[in-house]
């Protein structure tokens, strides 16, 4: 049985009356591409904001390699090789595109292999961004700032890369290359789970998909047993 | 990994080039250096008018102020309205281990600007380990200008409170003190160099990089492995550390201290005001805005001699023009070019 690098099991989180998560559990195998899946609201970045430390759960435990990654600074995260992109872009907007990435570069911030700048170069040319390296972030469209958080996470060589939404706004050319990437980044040893509302993409990408809805995980498995499931088709694919 | 598009290695090399002076082509560079000659030899080889001179020394004083505000308001996005607290330290520090134990203001240049690392660090952490950002921020550090103002003012005893402390002189280079002014244009000079060095190359360096990221976005930033605290605190505590060494000079320049001189808050506004006109985000911009706004402000005072205020009123509706027209600051006009951006490290 292939070991699981993150373990999340009963999570629970209540903002005010009204309850996110309703304990989520859920063994993300390492070397695996996970998708969750589920309607708006479901909770699904909550969990991802959890497991990454910028928000802390009610009850329940998350284990990444096997330790409790509960109570740590986001910024220890990545420094583990656990990294993340948001569903509303995040990137620092008065820098250039170049500097979005160089401020990774050849740091100590960096999890696993250090990113260099060759490689921020390498990236922007991947994510189409290179002629507007020197363009500060802040002139760029939502699918360019798309691109360069994806740019910026791979930086880092993760263990762990957590995607929310990474293929919305994006040029459907692109996303062709960038699924490929993810699928080359995963064999060289990346555990990807990522957050995507398009099911056939899923499918066809993931190795296994979690259905949230609710604050709770109705079904984990193959995709074709997902994609299969009379409820998921009843919730995403109108039946 | 697979691309679409190359590059060429002068592309490469461009992307990749750190912000730097150099990249302002030979001419600039020429012309700035021989700026730099010509404040080196001016006081020496000219007749320099007293005025001038004392005018000339403030612009150095407040420029360096500007620029250590700049690495905390301007690179790290914290907009302290509290700087003139650690200038209260620098200068109360040395003046009162001069008086009080006779050791020399060289040396209480060093034991203030360790203090006010001290209280930064002190002050900052829970600030900045609770979450003070923006407004919040910027009031706590007007409750910290506030507490050790007053403080001073308290205890009396040993500061002096608000009759303040007139400097025993001697001219004596060991005491930090000339009787000709030229010194003091000099250890200015170098002060205000010293200080632009400090913001170039931390401009240049990886914990500059984490500043600017901290600045833009605190999430994105933890994201990617930077620890918001320590870049918040590098920060204020170089800031504060400057303005210590400023708060020293300034009171040798002076021979006198007493709150509202050192440490009042309306230096702190002087102080972010040079920054923000001259352009927050430059380690050139606390210097172009001492460079107007010094001389401005002495010529408006000695113009309205007979209407006290009149002065001052003036000098906010020309600010206030400024910032609506100019936003960024002078320097920020220069941003949208990627070569004059590297060049003002913006």
């Amino acid at each position: 049985m292939t070991p699981s690098i993150l373990s999340i099991d009963g999570v629970t989180k209540s903002f005010g009356g009204l309850d996110v998560l309703k304990g989520i559990s859920l063994e993300v195998e390492l070397g695996s591409i996970t998708g969750i899946i589920g309607p708006n609201g479901a909770g699904k970045s909550t969990l991802f904001d959890i497991i990454t430390g910028y928000q802390k759960s009610d009850a329940g435990t998350i284990l990444f390699e096997g330790e409790n990654i509960a109570g740590l600074s986001p910024h220890l995260f990545a420094r583990r090789g656990l990294i993340r992109t948001f569903q509303l872009t995040r990137v620092f907007p008065h820098l250039t595109v170049a500097e979005n990435l160089l401020v990774f570069a050849d740091g100590k911030n960096s999890a696993g292999a250090a990113g260099t700048k060759d490689r921020a170069v390498e990236l922007l040319e991947f994510v189409h961004l290179i002629g507007l390296a020197n363009t500060e972030a802040s002139t760029l469209s939502y699918g360019q700032l798309k691109l360069l958080e994806l740019a910026q996470v791979l930086m880092h060589s993760p263990k762990l890369l957590l995607l929310d939404e990474p293929f919305a706004g994006i040029n459907p050319g692109l996303i062709d290359k960038i699924i490929q990437h993810l699928r080359d980044l995963n064999k060289q040893g990346t555990t990807i789970v990522l957050i995507e509302h398009n099911l056939p993409m899923v499918a066809s990408l993931c190795d296994s998909i979690a259905v949230v809805s609710n604050g709770i995980i109705e079904i984990v498995g193959p995709p074709d047993v997902v994609v299969n499931n009379p409820r998921v088709k009843e919730v995403f694919l109108g039946g | 990994m697979s691309t679409t598009k190359t590059i060429t290695e002068s592309e490469r090399a461009e992307i990749l080039r750190p912000p730097g002076l150099r990249l302002a082509g030979v001419p600039v560079f020429i012309a700035m250096a021989a700026i730099l000659v010509v404040m080196l030899a001016a006081p020496v080889l000219t007749d320099i008018r007293f005025y001038y001179l004392q005018v000339t020394i403030m612009i150095f004083f407040y420029a360096t102020l500007g620029t250590a505000w700049g690495i905390v308001g301007g690179y790290c996005g914290q907009h302290s309205i509290g700087q003139a607290a650690f200038v209260g330290i620098g200068a109360y520090t040395s003046t009162l281990l001069y008086m009080k134990k006779d050791i020399s203001p060289w040396i209480g240049l060093f034991a203030g600007m360790l203090l006010a690392a001290v209280v930064a660090l002190i002050i900052g952490y829970p600030l900045f380990r609770y979450g003070l950002r923006g407004d919040y921020f910027a009031l706590g550090t007007v409750a910290l200008g506030l507490i050790i103002y007053e403080l001073t003012n308290s205890f009396s005893g040993l500061t002096g409170g608000s009759q303040g402390i007139p400097l025993k002189y001697e001219n004596n280079p060991w005491n930090f003190q000339f009787q000709d002014r030229k010194y003091y244009y000099y250890i200015g000079f170098i002060l205000w160099l010293v200080t632009i060095s400090i913001s170039y190359r931390l401009r240049r360096s990886r914990r500059g990089f984490e500043m600017l990221a901290v600045r833009d976005d605190e999430i994105a930033a933890s994201r990617g492995g930077i620890s918001i605290m320590r870049a918040k605190l590098s920060a204020f505590v170089i800031g504060a550390v400057i303005s210590a060494a400023a708060g020293t000079f300034f009171a040798q320049f002076l021979l006198f201290i007493d709150p509202g001189t050192v440490m009042s808050l309306e230096i702190s506004v002087q102080v972010i005001l040079v920054a923000v006109l001259g352009g927050m985000n430059s380690y050139l911009g606390g210097t172009v805005g001492a460079i107007i706004l010094v001389p401005l402000s002495q010529f408006l005072s000695s113009r309205f001699t007979q209407s006290p205020g009149a002065d001052v009123a003036v000098y906010g509706l020309i600010l206030i023009f400024l910032v609506i027209f100019m936003p960024n600051g002078i320097l920020g006009l220069l941003r949208k070019s990627p070569r004059w951006r590297k060049v003002i490290g913006w």
